[in-house]
């Protein structure tokens, strides 16, 4: 009887499904070969290309919804509700039959569009960059979330509600999941399990809502938390849109002031002693270590030469090791590739490709798109020989001159290959084997075109790399391993920092014949005491603690203030921090925080208490919303508000105050609801009596 | 077996401010043709698909062969046929396919019975949906809930839509259903010669509220027009009468359908006529537009636009 | 034998009264006469196209009076005529129809003579054949 009912809307919509099909072959193809025709602005183009992935991303959500809605829909029109679901048959068993039709029509669609895009990339020539099997993970990927979105479209298509309204929530707040999906999941497993989650919730909701004929009101208890989770998570995002909106107008009116500060640092003179630079953005104030402000006329001489801001959020401190930085797995593992672009420094206009499955680097013509050849430990090895892949631990670093050259970390070994000079070499190996946690390159100040550099010894500047091994920084020079004046040697610099600040900016003073003479360490967490380390001649002959680093106030208040009062106190917080960490603030949430989280939070509970008391709700509910609120912020008495049935009221024919017509009795003076007298003019006589 | 079929108790139903369907309680026995009338919009497809638990109650239950209707078994539902309106069926599929669709769910289909109501209104199992005539779609409808056999067939204004050939044969096949001992038969229509030769039992809804359930010999029986003479000043009392339904002048005659009219309301007809009462024969149609009329006080879409001169 | 009802929705006598009208005026036109068969209450609802039991009550109202009787197992046949009612209810179901006759005969400016005249040409219409029966 499932059968029936499956084999009826899996023919009824089999024109959905193969318009689906055409729609997404056609767009991922499109995508996949639209890009190289235009001159000038180039566009890189595979597999998981941006364009590419935002295209097949985009496009996937829109058929899988539009298939939900289509399904559903078609049975929602007036009169058809009856016929599709007065069955014989519990009603949960035709809505099984209706996902499985679902997905028995979205399936072939998504897998035609993804064998289409696999044959085409595979194909040699047609798409521009390498080819791995993996690479079809993210479309994989998207073609699976697919399905997420067209559960979504089924309970958008089943609810009753209005259309500009709490009917499209689930929607929105797919589209939440899916962005925070892309944003965090490393692995495909994750962002898979995340969908499976989202696809069981909307499916609980889903089918609550077709036993249910759509109507939100009086829905078991056990289908509740699906639905408040479906729709919730709707009014969630639409409230996290708007706090970000907000809190960036607030940045705006923060760039505004000028007398806001909004960085500092120590900085180094030439004989190693150290001042406080307090930058606004309009001037400079600096201060020695007692506190003196120092008078800018005098000032010319302190100059900083270098500097490198080492920055690596959720360190596992205990471990050592580099932190996970889910951003990165997720683009080496979803999205296995690189692009390097290198615009005019090479005749054919060369791209390469880190193939993170294979890891391997390979270059393409952007002109003819044939492959160049490949880069490895190495160096360079030509079209005609294989690729030499790196070693299983290798950890690819886009460099600070991002596009021009790679670093690369196996073991102990750093590598810089230059894609200019198709040159790869050696810049730092860690003594006793120890592992390479990062590295970075540290170019003097002022040193930022790099467009015509072919290579880093093209600057004719001294250029250091900064290498973090447990418990160690090492300074090695990269190029100009001579002083340009004096010609004397450069020597690289190794000293232990225990334990070693994840979150520091880290700075490197050098004397005008490019020696290296002091570090300064200076933890972003305001709590950790700086360190200014003095080197002679590569070695360490002082090191002392500074005060440490005042506390900036910035105009970020006003962004966290506007976002605590429109959307999650957890998201205010959550920004705060993120503001503390880009702007060199403290992390400690500014002093008009917590008030208005406050504020916020006591007007949420009373607008639950309202909502709760208006519409008849028990005292769990009012109590399991309060508690809501001081998650989400005001998300959550909106939230209720969209789920809470929001019946017409009537005055009570007993107490004379409004009472809700859904409920037998007054909520005031617990009377029923009168018997109407029958007028004169009726006619009843006892059908029971009158029976033929 | 309980001798009612349909049972509903205070069923109302909003949505939003407006109120559908207000405290209807309503009994359908057993073995009857029971007739839902009302105005569009008087909330008779909202009571059915209550019925069905197509649609949630605001408040009131009903039930149908004793269980609740929220919560009806698939063995309840299974003695139910529903024709909803308008005849909605999926216009991409063939006739052979809704009708292998419906077949399965049903043990006690007649294949014969379904085969004969399709060709009587001439559909061949290949013809496509949504390429059938709106009488040929209700003829497929038919068909389709009366295989399955049920003992209580639901219809949502049946005939609506449909020519004259396609309506006589509409009303054959919902009496041939009677031909089972006990079947009974809940339609709604607006066409009141077809409920006259139909139902047996009648019901009417007033914008949301019941106004009358019983026999059709009750309703008869109970509602009367009378004639009688009396200057339109001293008319006054006899429009505030208990029972009455409409009023209308026709020149020196104030015609009055009065529902339940007793001795003390006879009385009074008499009285304010000296004698000149006489009662009017009345058909069907005119008690149940007495019901539905918008006004008690009936003034002709002719009277209102007459020019004011003629009137004077 | 021809005997056919038809019957007529929307008009201001029920159904069930059509039926047994009709047959009375089948009986006393001679068109019907004792012992004829009627059709069943399901076969006569079907030739009709109303419903059985506006038939089953036209049917009680007939075997009432006797017009017809109901043999178990055999169907339905034309009763022997009898007198069931008292002269004074006899007079009481006739006097509508005779109001009717006469207000009408009188608004249509038929003088008394001429409306007992058209009486007595109907009733001889229906004599005859009345009184071939045994």
């Amino acid at each position: 009887m499932m059968w029936a009912y499956f084999v009826k809307d899996v023919k009824e919509n089999a024109r959905w499904g193969l318009l689906a099909a055409l729609l997404l072959s056609g767009l991922l193809a499109y995508l996949l070969y639209n890009g190289p025709r235009t001159n000038g602005s180039y566009q890189p183009l595979s597999l998981v290309g941006d364009t590419y992935l935002t295209g097949t991303k985009i496009g996937f959500a829109v058929v899988g919804l539009g298939l939900g809605l289509a399904l559903v829909l078609s049975d929602r029109r007036r009169g058809h509700w009856g016929f599709a679901v007065h069955r014989p048959v519990p009603r949960w068993k035709l809505f099984a039959a209706k996902v499985l039709a679902g997905v028995a029509l979205y399936t072939p669609a998504a897998l035609i569009a993804v064998a289409t895009a696999a044959l085409l990339a595979s194909l040699p020539r047609v798409v521009k960059a390498p080819f791995a099997t993996e690479m079809l993970l993210p479309t994989v990927y998207y073609a699976l979330a697919g399905l997420m979105w067209l559960s979504a479209g089924m309970l958008v298509g089943l609810r009753q509600a209005r259309w500009i309204g709490s009917r499209t929530f689930p929607a929105i707040g797919v589209a939440l999941v899916a962005s925070v999906v892309d944003e965090w999941a490393i692995h495909f497993y994750e962002a898979a399990l995340a969908d499976l989650a989202v696809l069981l919730v909307m499916l609980a909701a889903g089918a609550a809502a077709f036993a249910h004929n759509g109507d939100d009101a009086q829905q078991p208890r056990p289908a509740r938390p699906f639905k408040a989770m479906a729709v919730g998570v709707g009014v969630l995002a639409i409230l996290m849109l708007l706090g970000t909106i907000v809190s960036s107008i607030g940045l705006m009116f923060m760039f505004v002031r000028p007398d806001l500060i909004n960085g500092n640092r120590y900085i180094l003179d030439e004989r190693g002693r150290p001042y406080l630079e307090l930058r606004t953005t309009e001037s400079t104030a600096r201060f020695d270590v007692k506190g003196d402000r120092i008078n800018s006329a005098d000032d010319a001489w302190l100059s900083v030469h270098a500097a490198a801001f080492i920055y690596l959020s959720g360190t596992d401190r205990n471990e050592q090791t580099p932190p996970r930085s889910w951003r990165r797995y997720f683009e080496s593992f979803l999205r296995p590739e690189a692009y390097l672009e290198i615009k005019s420094s090479d005749d054919n206009d060369a791209r390469w490709y880190y193939v993170h499955a294979q890891r391997t680097i390979e270059g393409h013509s952007g002109l003819s798109g044939e492959r160049i050849g490949s880069i490895g430990l190495s160096g360079f090895r030509g079209a005609a020989e294989p690729a030499e892949p790196f070693p299983p631990d290798v950890q690819i670093d886009s460099s600070y001159l991002a596009g021009r050259s790679l670093l690369i970390l196996t073991g102990d070994r750093a590598v810089l290959a230059e894609f200019g000079t198709r040159n790869v070499r050696s810049i730092f190996t860690a003594p006793d084997h120890a592992r390479v946690l990062s590295t970075e390159l540290v170019v003097p100040a002022g040193v930022r075109q790099m467009s015509n550099a072919r290579s880093l010894d093209d600057l004719g500047q001294q250029v250091w790399a900064v290498a973090m091994t447990p418990g160690r920084f090492h300074l090695v020079p990269v190029s100009g391993t001579t002083s340009g004046e004096t010609n004397a040697e450069v020597r690289a610099v190794s000293v232990p920092i225990d334990p070693l600040p994840w979150d520091a900016s880290l700075m490197i003073s050098m004397d005008r014949y490019g020696q290296l003479f002091a570090l300064t360490v200076a933890p972003l967490n305001p709590t950790l005491i700086p360190t200014l380390i003095t080197l002679y001649d590569g070695r360490e002959i002082s090191r002392i603690s500074l005060p440490p680093v005042p506390a900036v106030a910035t105009g970020g208040h006003l962004a966290e203030l506007a976002t605590a009062v429109v959307s999650p106190p957890a998201l205010a917080l959550t920004q705060a921090r993120r503001d503390s960490a880009e702007y060199f603030r403290e992390v400690r949430p500014p002093p008009y925080l917590w008030p208005a989280v406050l504020l916020t939070t006591l007007t949420g509970v009373a607008g639950v208490l309202a909502i709760v008391r208006r519409a008849g709700l028990g005292r769990v509910t009012a109590v399991i919303w309060s508690l809501l609120t001081v998650v989400f912020g005001p998300a959550a008495p909106l939230m209720l508000l969209c789920l809470s049935p929001r019946p017409a009221r009537e005055r009570c024919s007993a107490c004379g105050k409004p009472r809700p017509v859904d409920r037998d009795a007054c909520p005031h003076c617990a009377a029923g609801w009168p018997t109407r007298a029958d007028p004169a003019t009726a006619v009843f006589d006892d059908p029971t009596r009158s029976a033929a | 077996m309980s001798d009612v079929v349909i049972e509903t108790h205070a069923l109302t139903r909003y949505f939003g401010r407006h109120c559908a369907l207000d405290g209807v309680s309503l009994r359908v026995p057993r073995g009857s043709v029971f007739a839902l009338l009302g105005r569009n919009g008087s909330g008779k497809s909202t009571l059915i698909q209550i019925l069905l638990n197509l649609l949630t109650p605001t408040r009131g239950t009903s039930s149908v062969f004793g269980e609740d209707s929220r919560r009806l078994s698939p063995a309840t539902l299974a003695r139910v046929g529903y024709a909803p309106e308008n005849h909605p069926l999926p216009a991409s599929l063939k006739v052979s396919d809704v009708h292998a669709f419906q077949r399965s769910y049903y043990r006690t289909w007649d294949d014969a019975l379904f085969a004969t109501v399709l060709d009587h209104f001439g559909l061949s199992p290949a013809q496509k949906i949504g390429h059938l005539s709106r009488g040929q779609r209700a003829g497929l409808a038919m068909a389709l809930v009366m295989a399955p056999r049920p003992e209580l067939l639901v219809m949502d204004d049946p005939s609506l839509g449909l020519d004259p050939v396609a309506r006589r044969t509409l009303l054959e096949a919902m009496l041939l259903t009677t031909r089972q001992r006990g079947t009974t038969v809940f339609f709604t229509s607006h066409l009141l010669d077809d409920v006259e030769r139909a139902a047996d039992h009648i019901a009417i809804l007033d914008r949301s509220v019941l106004r009358v359930s019983c026999t059709m010999e009750t309703l008869r029986s109970c509602v009367k027009r009378f004639a009688l003479s009396v200057a339109p000043d001293a008319a006054a009392p006899l429009l505030v009468l208990p029972g009455l339904l409409q009023s209308r002048r026709e020149g020196p005659t104030l015609l009055l359908t009065i529902a339940n009219a007793d001795e003390d309301v006879l009385r009074q007809l008499r009285t304010a006529s000296a004698g000149q009462l006489e009662e009017v024969p009345l058909t069907l149609e005119d008690s149940v537009v007495g019901y539905l009329g918008d006004t008690k006080h009936q003034v002709s879409l002719f009277d209102r636009t007459r020019p004011s001169a003629e009137v004077a | 034998m021809s005997f056919d009802l038809s019957i007529s929705p929307g008009s201001a006598s029920p159904i069930f009264k059509q039926i047994v009208d009709q047959v009375r005026l089948a009986l006393a036109a001679g068109r019907l006469s004792e012992g004829d068969p009627l059709p069943s209450v399901r076969a006569m609802a079907e030739k009709l196209l109303v419903n059985p039991n506006t038939v089953a009550k036209a049917y009680t109202e007939l075997a009432g009076d006797g017009t017809i009787e109901t043999q178990p197992g055999r169907g339905v046949f034309v009763g022997r005529r009898r007198q069931v009612y008292t002269k004074a209810e006899r007079l009481r179901r006739l006097k509508p129809h005779v109001d009717a006759l006469v207000t009408e005969g009188l608004l249509l400016g038929f003088s008394l003579e001429e409306l007992i005249e058209s009486v007595t040409v109907k009733a001889a219409e229906l004599r005859p054949k009345k009184e071939r029966v045994p």
